[in-house]
């Protein structure tokens, strides 16, 4: 169990670190114990939660990009 | 033509149907502009140029005869900062209704489902008429999700919906994505791999312009097939 | 709970304290650097203040008995002001009626609409030296096209479209900043609704510029109450006797214009004769 965490996504120990850079977002089991039942109960459904449950790779496309290229104009240039 | 700069390079991404897609990468590495590529927003940008096809419905969205009025009713999209308008949290959903000219009782309707769906209801039930403005972060941006709704969109794009919100929105904001792709094709551009693990079925890791891979998003996580992902993911850099 | 806690102190070494002294002289300086700015500040406004009280209580002082005055307006038909304070209103509404549509349209094509090209900086080039021409010339040229050359002659309407050249590059920037203050945000949450670009701007941009364009009106308000040179020329000093009309092809005088009217041409006896008949009924 050490290796796979709380959404269920296995992940090799120590392979997976939190990116400095990141968003404060912190994973459910981290959530603060004094929170209201309106938060631990999100927490509890993002614990349960589970993409690859409902995870369709056969899906139907809803877009479909091919070979988009984007370009910038001069003055933007700067800009992401 | 003055030199431009290419900001994506040749990306070919399947979106499908009810599915969460994340788009991870580092700042500047192109993730936004693709997500705004999908429903035209990059065009207020002048001097901005794009080619290749993006198919939906039917037709290519990033052809000069798409009608982005059009797209973008049928195309949702929250941005990176809660940006309600500074009216009334009733009038800010109804907002899209009301360009549409929907009649009134439709509207009140629509108004109600949609913060029910953006799970905003109850915190304002009692004061719709007050402004929008005076909402916390976290319910802003939840308002802004329920405008987007309301116009009932078949896609819904979200640039870093988390990224300006404390951890207990963040928190509600991701359950509230976890319910919507049983009804919506959602693309959720995120700076946070915790929470493209968390709430995406897809993970697609651009850097600097290119979409180096795209898979499951346990796929991703656990069997990255490029060295540069597995960086990414790992840390070591971004 | 109540437990005192020991607070450590800064005994330690020589070194320790002769640093800290260092400190203390230094903000003691801080201190005393931001205590002389303050001061200077505050004599600063306080002296603006003053000249500005001093102002307003001369004009009340000296103006109030006329003001209440029903036969200062004209009450008694001789009329001393009531003319021009008609005249004034009558060229303030006016020219705000025809400047506020045309300058708020162009505003919004120039922010909103138009390719910020090489021809907008040209236009915002000619606005920025038209708004630092002198009134005086604007008048002459007012003089020149309205009341000579398209024939309306010293008229209202003359120094309507005159105050509207004068006005026009003023109202454009202050709308345009407007207009561009609001933030890009607010612009893509409506476009992103699926509205038209029209439909957003009357919705969103519109509405958040409102202050904006309020001050833009009161400011363009104030120097057509204000603007004396310009109408000279185009709207003349006469003071006829049916004044009180809309019609726009009469030429009378304002305010501003009596006053330099009363301070100069009405040093001639004749008139000063006239005046003084008038004045003397107080």
């Amino acid at each position: 169990m050490e290796n796979r965490r709380q959404d269920g996504t296995r992940l090799a120990p120590g392979r997976y670190q939190v990116n400095p850079m990141q968003e404060t977002a912190q994973p459910a089991e981290q959530m603060p114990a004094n929170s209201t039942p309106e938060v631990s109960n999100a927490a509890r459904h993002m614990g349960e939660f589970d993409p690859t449950k409902t995870l369709n790779a056969e899906a139907n496309l809803r877009i479909d990009v091919r070979n988009a290229n984007f370009f910038y104009g001069s003055k933007q240039a700067g800009i992401i | 033509m003055a030199q431009s700069r290419q900001a994506l390079y040749d990306v070919s991404l399947p979106i499908r149907e009810k599915q969460v897609t994340a788009l991870i990468g580092p700042s500047g590495c192109g993730k936004s502009t693709f997500l705004r590529t999908l429903n035209r927003m990059n065009d207020l940008i002048p001097g901005t140029r794009i080619e290749g096809e993006a198919l939906f419905d039917g037709s290519n969205i990033y052809a000069k005869k798409t009608d982005v009025v059009l797209l973008r009713q049928r195309i949702g999209m929250v941005f990176q900062r809660p940006n309600p308008f500074p009216k009334s949290i009733f009038e800010n959903i109804a907002y899209g209704l009301r360009v549409q000219g929907k009649s009134q009782s439709f509207i009140k309707e629509r108004v109600e489902a949609s913060l029910q769906g953006a799970a905003l209801w109850d915190e304002v039930k009692d004061r719709l008429n007050t402004s929008a403005l005076g909402l916390s972060g976290g319910q802003q941006q939840r308002l802004c999700i329920a405008r987007a709704l309301a116009v009932q969109p078949e896609v819904l794009l979200m640039d870093e919906p988390c990224s300006a919100l404390d951890p207990i929105a963040t928190l509600k904001i991701e359950e509230l994505i976890t319910e919507l792709v049983k009804d919506y094709t959602i693309v959720i551009v995120t700076h946070n791999m915790q929470q493209a693990s968390r709430v995406s079925h897809f993970t697609s890791f651009f850097l600097s312009g290119k979409l180096i891979e795209t898979a499951s998003t346990v796929n991703i996580f656990e069997h990255p097939r490029q060295k540069e992902t597995e960086d990414y993911i790992s840390g070591r850099f971004g | 709970m109540s437990a005192q806690q020991q607070i450590s102190t800064t005994q330690g070494t020589p070194e320790d304290r002769q640093r800290v002294d260092a400190l203390q002289r230094l903000t003691r300086r801080l201190h005393v650097r931001n205590n002389i700015a303050s001061a200077i500040l505050a004599i600063a406004t306080g002296l603006g203040a003053l000249l500005f009280f001093v102002i307003i209580i001369k004009l009340l002082v000296d103006g109030v008995p006329y003001i209440i005055n029903p036969n200062f307006y004209g009450a008694d038909g001789t009329g001393v002001v009531g003319p021009q304070i008609f005249n004034t209103l009558y060229l303030l509404v006016f020219s705000e009626i025809i400047l506020i549509p045309i300058a708020l349209s162009a505003a919004i094509y120039l922010v909103e609409y138009a390719r910020q090209g090489p021809l907008v900086t040209i236009i915002h080039f000619a606005a920025e030296t038209l708004a630092g021409v002198p009134s005086l010339v604007l008048g002459l040229f007012g003089y020149l096209v309205f009341s000579s050359v398209l024939g309306f002659g010293l008229s209202r309407l003359s120094g309507i479209l005159t105050l509207l050249c004068l006005n026009f590059p003023v109202a454009l920037r202050l709308f345009e900043d407007a207009l561009v203050s609001v933030a890009r945000e607010q612009r893509e949450g409506g476009l992103a609704l699926g509205s038209s670009k029209w439909h957003m701007i009357r919705t969103v941009v519109l509405p958040s510029a409102l202050p904006g364009i309020i001050t833009g009106v009161v400011l363009s308000a104030g120097k057509v109450i204000a603007e004396a040179a310009a109408l000279i020329f185009t709207v003349g000093s006469a003071n006829p006797s049916n004044v009180y009309t809309l019609n726009p092809m009469i030429s009378t005088d304002n305010l501003t214009i009596h006053i330099w009217f009363l301070k100069t041409v009405a040093r001639s006896v004749r008139i000063r004769m006239f005046t003084r008949s008038i004045y003397d009924q107080y």
